[in-house]
């Protein structure tokens, strides 16, 4: 009895310090990400040094995916915790994947916003097309169809009366090949992100004919995204995660850290600081909430389009589907 | 002086490719912005490997090569021989493999997320079953085209289904095993580059993807040269040895 008793309190006493340092381990965030630097937490979170804190109440684990849908699946799995969500597969997300808990925590960038960049749909310097009817029976180049590029597109021509297959023909082709396919006259309009259509503007070989923020104003392009129970299990990691974001995201929007910002996108993403160097975190660039708060009243917009086009059945409530308690808790802290 | 002339014969295709690569982006023929030239990659493929990039994203990508490639010979092998000896497993699996055999693996890599998650786990078990097919069906057909004297004489001598199987059989059908195992071997890479491609943390699939669409198309072709130059290697090495495990045949 005593011996059993002894060997009770050996194992206790063993264990209680394990139980303890499992408590207090940072928790693992798993968030995703699909393009870089556009979408800024795979840069920030190579810039530790920075953060508050980073490895104490949380690491962060990046996960690259191939654009957001496969990042619904991952979501739905229980295998990601934050998925970068364009707001086209956010409306899917809760349609097709029955997420009703799924939340808008963060923001990661806009299209639209007054004074930053808005992604232009440009011609051939060259080209015939003046105006939005001339692309009657002409070809449009889109990075796929549904998303947001592709959805704006498609707004800005219904609303001149063009519809697709019948005035108008959209082929599927990824930013990058926009400008060669535009150039060697395979496609008639291409719509572009940065940095592709300002290196096109800038080479003289395109021209704009219009922009996101003219067919259906400000875009909540793509947004964070996590569930509900892992946001009541989790919720002072996560704000201690936001606070790191927002203390993130300033640093590197912060001019005075441009030359080390500028090295550090060129070291993660693998490419040399000029490709950056004329745009990068400008007004040539996307707008980021330096608070890192999505614009729930431009999704609720955006939403609605994605509904109005089709690619949506459900009218969805933005407000109901988004919880911003964690970007204003941090935020409160000022970092 | 002859063997350097037959080896520049030999690999003069190569050199056609590559200076044809140099050319068409250089003359016009090609959008350099779709295809830089051969030694603008080259210059990336040098920055890659001086920023450690390679190592750190070959290794893991070779370790899930090697996991998924080994539990594809540890059980396509004798499951492809029992097919072939005993009537029970061929009825059983050889349906399953022959319906299996056209499907694209690749598109299994959402399911397999759902079930095995974002780890290596999914991305080896793509290319366990990818490679498994071919290795299967290899062992299966190499046994089954043995010469029956040989089986008859075996069991003539009072050899039992096991001993036959192992000491006359699995030998006879080396070629074609051993054939089949080559295809999965290049198959492996193809599956190693699907598998990291949609979703990783590293490798040299995730690599070739996330440099693609930043559209950083050097360094993007120089991770893709150096997913063929491991494969070309890793398949020079395994005929190396298969023609040594082979030389009893003359």
């Amino acid at each position: 009895m005593l011996r059993r008793n002894l060997l009770k309190t050996a194992a206790a006493s063993l264990a209680l310090p394990m139980v303890a340092r499992a408590q207090n381990a940072p928790v693992k965030i798993r968030f995703g990400w699909a393009i870089t630097p556009a979408q800024l937490p795979p840069v920030i979170f190579q810039n530790t040094g920075v953060l508050k804190h980073y490895g104490k109440s949380y690491v962060a684990e990046p996960f690259y995916f191939k654009g957001s849908a496969p990042q619904i699946t991952a979501l739905a799995a229980g295998e990601l915790d934050i998925a970068a969500l364009a707001f086209s597969s956010f409306g899917l997300a809760i349609q097709n994947a029955k997420m009703a808990d799924i939340r808008a925590i963060g923001d990661l960038y806009q299209d639209g916003v007054p004074g930053y960049y808005s992604s232009t749909y440009v011609v051939r310097a060259d080209s015939d097309i003046k105006k939005v009817e001339d692309l009657h029976g002409k070809t449009i180049a889109s990075n796929g169809l549904g998303g947001a590029i592709d959805m704006a597109m498609r707004k800005m021509l219904r609303d001149h009366g063009l519809e697709d297959k019948r005035d108008y023909k959209v082929i599927e082709v990824e930013f990058p090949n926009m400008g060669p396919m535009l150039s060697e006259q395979k496609v008639d309009m291409a719509g572009m992100v940065a940095p592709f259509s300002l290196t096109e503007a800038k080479a003289g070989r395109v021209r704009p004919l219009f922009t996101i923020k003219d067919s259906m104003g400000v875009a909540q392009t793509t947004l964070m995204a996590s569930r509900a129970p892992f946001i009541a299990q989790n919720r002072a990691a996560l704000v201690d995660f936001f606070e790191d974001v927002q203390i993130g995201t300033r640093w590197l929007l912060n001019p005075a850290n441009r030359k080390d910002a500028l090295a550090l996108v060129a070291r993660v993403t693998k490419q040399p600081e000029e490709v950056f160097a004329d745009w990068l975190f400008t007004k040539d660039d996307y707008f980021r909430d330096p608070a890192a708060r999505p614009n729930i009243a431009a999704l609720q917009e955006n939403l609605k389009v994605q509904k109005d086009l089709g690619f949506l059945k459900l009218d969805i409530e933005a407000a109901k589907y988004a919880d911003l308690s964690l970007v204003d808790e941090a935020a409160k802290r000022g970092g | 002086m002859k063997s350097m002339s037959s080896f520049l014969l030999r690999w003069s295709p190569l050199l056609l490719l590559a200076v044809a690569w140099e050319a068409a982006p250089r003359l016009g023929l090609m959008n350099p912005q779709s295809l830089p030239p051969l030694s603008t990659v080259l210059v990336a493929l040098w920055g890659l490997a001086k920023a450690g990039d390679l190592v750190a994203n070959a290794v893991p990508s070779l370790l899930r090569l090697i996991a998924g490639l080994s539990l594809a010979i540890l059980i396509g092998v004798p499951l492809g021989a029992a097919m072939a000896t005993f009537r029970p497993v061929q009825v059983i699996f050889a349906p399953l493999a022959r319906a299996l055999y056209p499907m694209p693996k690749s598109a299994l890599i959402p399911v397999l997320l759902l079930w095995l998650g974002l780890g290596d786990a999914s991305k080896i078990t793509l290319i366990f079953l990818g490679c498994l097919l071919p290795i299967l069906l290899s062992a299966y057909n190499g046994v089954r085209g043995v010469p029956p004297r040989l089986i008859w004489s075996a069991r003539g001598l009072g050899c039992g289904r096991l001993t036959i199987l192992r000491e006359i059989a699995i030998p006879a059908a080396m070629p074609e095993l051993l054939a089949g195992i080559r295809s999965a071997l290049s198959l492996s890479f193809v599956l190693l580059v699907s598998s990291e491609f949609l979703m990783s943390r590293d490798g040299l699939g995730y690599l070739i993807s996330f440099l693609g669409d930043g559209g950083a198309y050097a360094p993007m072709f120089a991770t893709v040269i150096v997913v063929s130059l491991l494969g070309f290697m890793a398949d020079r090495a395994y005929l190396a040895w298969m023609r040594k495990a082979l030389v009893w045949r003359g």
